[in-house]
């Protein structure tokens, strides 16, 4: 399935869980903010936003290393638009 | 026979635990004791919804319904008192007992009180002390003389949270510089002319003597130099919730020792977050964590154990935070008394410096200022840990 990954760099404070749970699709940049990955490379250069296709098994990964940011910094959503998290 | 497990802490270890103990198991009885009245949020967006970055409602992580749409049974404004361990029950502040099959005690830490007090003084560790800042703020006229005492990621909250506001900011603390038992002198002179340079009033070996003022705050008194505040945020450590454990049985150091699988000395009793001091196989020894991705991940971990599993908590922590513009990130086990060695790179000039901590000539920790990008090759180094050269100080947990 495709899935939109987003980080609010704003929010975000490097506090490192989201890569902590899944290393394949957040990294942490120069600004100590996480960069969204597909499947560990970053196609047309780093990006807090990206369009990826992923396994059931990656979904879960990703959504709890969104469930897994303190400061709820990660936005999942579905192939339609649809926000999976933050619920 | 339904086994029944209570978790004395309703942050996000003791959560985290519940949640995921529910996922496995549809029938285990669990009941999670919460000594504050709010459901989940989350402390780390605490700062973010004082500058108005999110709303107090995304603050939350858990709505009040979520407990019994699980089959939680939630209990709230209650203090465990006493844990029997032979009977097996735990004695609420309310005077309820309460058995328990398997026990896990979340209770987090709670912040040092300055030995004074009176209005215009803050913390910053719960919803309500937030609540509480932003309502001594919102009363104050500018200018606005604002004071810190502290030198700590609290204190750094502080900072960043005063300076949002357009405060006139003192900040005074013990060490030379902040996080004095760990950074170098070069990591902390570098954050102190930053905090000079941003217009900060920076009181370095400042003891705290007493607070002014009859009804409200008017000022502070410390053995170097007094300054005038109408607002005080303190920020001078944390201590784990364990002074209602000490006849308890249970092997408590800096918190409660647990190994890998958040096992206690004592059977079926678990320890998790804040309040658990446990087994770091990255540095060889029982250390007290701190993190919010540590605590998650442990409350998860003692749900799997709880039913037979046998995880382990192998995590390389990291704690991370901004001081006006300037990234301070912690990696692993940061004490120079259990380094052998530590290595520094750069300096004030240079504008960003680098503190790496050996063990047995292998990376176990490092302190980064201005210095993300070294971040990926000491996580990588600490990954490459060759266990058995480690000293290793767990222990067994005895049936």
């Amino acid at each position: 399935m495709k899935i939109k990954i987003k980080v609010d760099p704003d929010l975000c404070i490097g506090a490192a869980a989201c890569v902590t749970v899944a290393p394949e699709t957040f990294q942490l940049n120069n600004e100590n903010k996480a960069d969204v990955l597909d499947h560990g490379q970053a196609p047309n250069g780093p990006s807090y936003e990206r369009e990826i296709e992923v396994t059931d098994e990656e979904m879960q990964t990703i959504l709890l290393s969104a469930e897994s940011c303190p400061v709820l910094a990660v936005f999942v959503y579905d192939e339609n638009g649809k926000q999976l998290f933050p619920r | 026979m339904t086994m029944t497990t209570i978790i004395i802490g309703g942050g996000i270890a003791g959560t985290a635990c519940a949640e995921e103990l529910r996922k496995l198991d549809p029938k285990v009885e669990i009941i999670l004791i919460s000594e504050e009245h709010h459901s989940l949020y989350s402390r780390v967006l605490l700062p973010h919804y004082l500058k108005n970055k999110v709303s107090r409602e995304r603050v939350f992580l858990k709505n009040e319904n979520w407990y019994a749409e699980n089959n939680i049974e939630w209990i709230t404004g209650e203090r465990a008192e006493k844990i029997d361990v032979k009977n097996s029950f735990v004695l609420l502040s309310n005077g309820r007992e309460l058995p328990f099959d398997k026990l896990v005690i979340a209770g987090g830490r709670t912040p040092r009180p300055l030995s004074e007090d009176c209005r215009g003084v803050a913390y910053l560790w719960t919803l309500d002390d937030a609540d509480h800042l932003l309502q001594l703020v919102s009363e104050q006229p500018r200018p606005c003389a604002a004071g810190i005492y502290g030198g700590g990621l609290i204190a750094c909250e502080f900072v960043n949270i005063f300076k949002n506001f357009g405060l006139d900011i003192t900040i005074a603390f013990r060490g030379k510089h902040f996080w004095s038992r760990v950074l170098d002198v070069e990591s902390g002179e570098l954050i102190n002319q930053h905090l000079i340079k941003n217009g900060i009033k920076v009181l370095s070996q400042a003891q705290f003597v007493g607070l002014r003022g009859e009804n409200e705050i008017s000022g502070v008194d410390t053995d170097k130099q007094n300054f005038d505040c109408k607002i005080l945020g303190v920020g001078i450590g944390l201590d784990p919730d364990v002074s209602w454990l000490h006849d308890s049985g249970l092997k408590i150091g800096k918190g409660i020792s647990v190994n890998e699988k958040m096992e206690t000395n004592l059977p079926n009793i678990y320890a998790i977050g804040d309040v658990a001091e446990v087994f770091d196989v990255y540095s060889g020894r029982n250390r007290v964590m701190g993190t919010w991705t540590a605590a998650q991940a442990q409350g998860r971990i003692a749900a799997h154990n709880i039913l037979g599993e046998e995880n382990k908590f192998e995590q390389i922590t990291t704690s991370s935070m901004n001081i006006l513009g300037l990234d301070v990130i912690f990696i692993g086990d940061n004490d120079r008394e259990w380094a052998d060695e530590v290595k520094i790179e750069g300096n004030v000039v240079d504008g960003g410096v680098l503190q790496i901590f050996y063990k047995t000539g292998q990376v176990i920790g490092a302190t980064l200022i201005n210095k993300n990008l070294e971040r990926e090759k000491i996580v990588k180094l600490m990954k490459k840990i060759d266990r058995a050269k480690i000293t290793l100080s767990s222990f067994t947990p005895t049936a």
